[in-house]
């Protein structure tokens, strides 16, 4: 728990005692879940907000520079892609709720690409597209192969040398525009969802902290979506990051790096550890942090040894060998490879404790059926 | 075995709505799939203890038949009154259940060089039982042929391919339908993979009297696993496979087919699939001839398909979604990995969630039946 945090949470304990003097009643206190759904949601709410805030401007910048294109424009597009991914990476941490409803992750993002598919697909698009009186349009857009949609689509039309050598500027920007705003249409429904209101996303997660009855044999249903969330994250970022570094091959893969177009998938991977601790602490409110530590004195040694894991992680990030290098160069630099293994190691420990201790402590069932079915 | 009380509160409330006297009284008592149809699923709890458990899908009731490990498949005898658990792969036993007396009555275990791949069926008159095992000498997938008034094993059959997982009787009452996954194991390394490569799975259609290969069917990518299938009343066979290759390399994982005719992938879209994780763990079918329901708990995800059409219906979110018991002639519940059961029915070309429960300190397995 940060230093703020604790404030913070001494201040709100103070306060609401001295309400509860004032008025001589004793109302029951939030249970955990309860506050772990609320600090959730405060956690989440944002992050979706980010997201529509970003695309709103990639598409006015994008907007911009195709109406007159120049080299400084496509740099500034460029620049909001980026913002824009990053943005996303930090809300896709956020897994569960509104995301699912409509395997919509995928739209934003097709990943990993081993097969340099979204290449193809886009340029078996454009083409399609060029013959078609139609065009395209955010709504055709959306029966169109989600390899050939999201970031990866955008990356391949704003950073790759052959699209910007093969399709005409016209037809580039023609796509683009239609991308983007997939996107933005996408990120406006989440974050609708993820709004106050009757019938929206918070209010399930506040149903869910009290559906299940509190006893011994029950398990916590909001730290669950939790720790599952925050696994199946973690998990994904050692594929990020061990896949270019490969298992043996002493070069590495550099083009399995997940934004090798732009160079940006460092960046990328540090929004995820970050977004990934916000949720766990639950930005500045009540976290599975004080939720683990709260349990008996094993649990909070356990929190602590997060806390200190994410902390080396972090150090490992912001070290200087991989300061402004993208991952696809370093991971054919024998000494930045180096760190890059630390930094596998790191984020490696977190995900194990969220996939063995963490549910173990809280008595969350996690992946019975998804790690080893048959 | 043990009645388990989920919480006193839920306890009454399953009374009330049962409407049962006693402990217990509900299960069992009706004939046919009702609303509160009792199910049969394998489970483990939060101390890693694995039993059989039968229960209700509306009511909270259970009875507890504790197994010494994992088991996978349950198939029900066509008079309801025995059901038989299989073992999961490499596993060498299976269980035979008294429905009736809530008992287990016999243990069986694998001939020498095999060991059971995790399913079973009944022949239409209940006198056989057929089991999907591995002759791991060979290689081969093969069919154990059950005598159910001994419970001993009186022939074998091929399965017509290797690495056979499950398999259901045809409607014509002769074929066995089998999904011939085409993985090789080796209980000595009992979850490795051993032919990634070069594996061949299929479909077969095996005369479960003679053995005879009646017919056979390829999907797609030799890496597309056809692991589980179910067949509806009109014989429309459904499958759902485990592709063995890359995450993002976009294969149909589900398909149907027709004796007679070609294997067909379902309509969807690359996001469909993509959404599964390569990775289907149970199928069911309709009474209707025209619905078929997937789960995929690598993408928490539960399907609902139109078989006429081969579009997809609905989707739906679950966590950790594994089982599947048709519980009418269109609905059926899903069970997952954190003790949730979720109705679900379909009316018209809609499908909605129409009631869910949770059963604390379980996890349900792989796989669900109605008994």
């Amino acid at each position: 728990m940060t230093g703020r945090k604790s404030l913070l949470s001494q201040c709100l304990c103070l306060g609401l005692c001295s309400v509860f003097l004032l008025s001589g009643c004793q109302p029951k206190p939030p249970s955990s879940e309860l506050q772990l759904a609320e600090s959730t949601t405060a956690v989440a709410q944002p992050l979706y907000n980010d997201l529509v805030v970003g695309l709103k401007e990639f598409h006015s910048s994008a907007s911009s520079f195709c109406s007159a294109p120049s080299a400084g424009g496509l740099a500034g597009v460029q620049q909001q892609w980026h913002q824009s991914m990053l943005n996303w990476q930090s809300a896709s941490v956020v897994n569960f709720g509104p995301v699912t409803m409509d395997s919509m992750a995928w739209k934003f993002q097709f990943w990993p690409d081993k097969k340099n598919l979204i290449h193809r697909k886009v340029e078996s698009e454009i083409r399609r597209g060029s013959q078609s009186e139609a065009g395209w349009t955010p709504a055709s857009i959306g029966k169109v192969s989600v390899v050939s949609r999201g970031f990866g689509a955008a990356e391949y039309l704003l950073f790759d040398p052959e699209a910007k050598e093969k399709i005409a500027e016209p037809v580039r920007c023609e796509y683009l525009q239609v991308v983007i705003q997939d996107m933005q249409r996408n990120a406006e429904r989440l974050s609708r969802w993820w709004q106050q209101g009757e019938d929206r996303y918070p209010e399930e997660l506040k149903a869910l902290a009290d559906a299940v009855p509190a006893t011994e044999e029950s398990y916590p249903q909001v730290s669950a979506l939790l720790v599952s969330s925050l696994h199946t994250t973690l998990e994904t970022a050692i594929r990020k990051l061990s896949m270019p570094l490969g298992k043996t091959d002493q070069h590495g893969n550099p083009y399995m790096s997940e934004s090798w177009r732009s160079g940006y998938s460092l960046d990328n991977l540090r929004a995820v550890i970050a977004s990934t601790r916000k949720l766990y602490e639950g930005g500045e409110g009540y976290g599975l942090d004080e939720r683990l530590a709260s349990v008996d004195e094993e649990s909070r040694q356990l929190a602590e040894e997060i806390s200190i894991a994410y902390d080396e992680v972090d150090k490992i990030l912001a070290s200087k060998p991989l300061e402004n290098i993208s991952l696809k160069d370093a991971v054919v630099d024998p000494e930045r490879r180096e760190v890059l293994s630390s930094l596998l190691f790191g984020i490696s420990r977190i995900k194990n404790l969220f996939a063995g201790k963490v549910p173990d402590k809280l008595g969350i069932p996690l992946g019975f059926n998804s790690n080893d079915g048959d | 075995m043990s009645l388990s009380v989920v919480t006193r509160r839920q306890f009454i409330s399953g009374l009330l709505i049962s409407g049962a006297a006693g402990a217990g009284g509900s299960l069992l008592s009706g004939c046919g799939r009702t609303a509160n149809t009792p199910l049969l699923s394998v489970a483990r709890n939060r101390k890693g203890d694995y039993s059989i458990r039968i229960f209700s899908g509306e009511v909270f009731q259970q009875f507890t038949l504790p197994i010494p490990a994992r088991a996978h498949g349950i198939s029900l005898h066509p008079l309801g009154q025995t059901a038989v658990c299989h073992d999961r792969r490499p596993g060498r036993r299976m269980y035979v259940v008294d429905l009736e007396t809530r008992s287990l009555i016999h243990t069986l275990s694998a001939e020498d060089n095999r060991h059971f791949f995790g399913h079973g069926v009944f022949s239409p008159d209940g006198d056989w039982l057929y089991t999907t095992e591995n002759n791991y000498e060979s290689g081969h997938g093969v069919i154990g042929v059950y005598n159910t008034v001994t419970w001993k094993r009186e022939a074998e059959l091929s399965s017509h391919g290797v690495g056979c997982h499950q398999l259901c009787l045809h409607p014509d009452g002769k074929t066995l339908v089998v999904a011939n996954g085409g993985i090789l194991t080796h209980p000595e390394t009992p979850r490795k993979k051993l032919n990634l490569d070069t594996m061949f799975p299929s479909l077969s259609y095996v005369d479960r009297q003679t053995g005879e290969l009646l017919e056979e069917q390829r999907f797609g990518h030799h890496q597309l696993s056809i692991r589980h299938l179910d067949v509806s009343p009109d014989g429309t066979v459904v499958f759902g496979a485990q592709y063995q290759g890359e995450k993002t390399d976009i294969h149909p994982l589900v398909g149907m087919h027709r004796r007679g005719e070609s294997v067909q992938a379902m309509n969807g879209s690359d996001e469909h699939w993509l959404s599964l994780g390569q990775y289907v763990a149970s199928v069911a079918c309709f009474p209707d001839n025209q619905t078929a329901v997937i789960t995929s708990p690598r993408g928490n995800i539960v399907q609902f398909w139109d078989l006429a059409s081969r579009s997809l219906l609905r989707r739906f979110p679950v966590r950790d979604v594994a089982g599947i018991a048709v519980t009418g002639v269109n609905s059926a519940i899903v069970s997952n990995g954190l003790g949730e059961l979720i109705s679900y029915q379909r009316v018209g070309d809609d499908v909605s969630e129409t009631s869910r429960i949770h059963y604390p300190d379980t996890s349900w397995d792989n796989h669900m039946i109605s008994a």
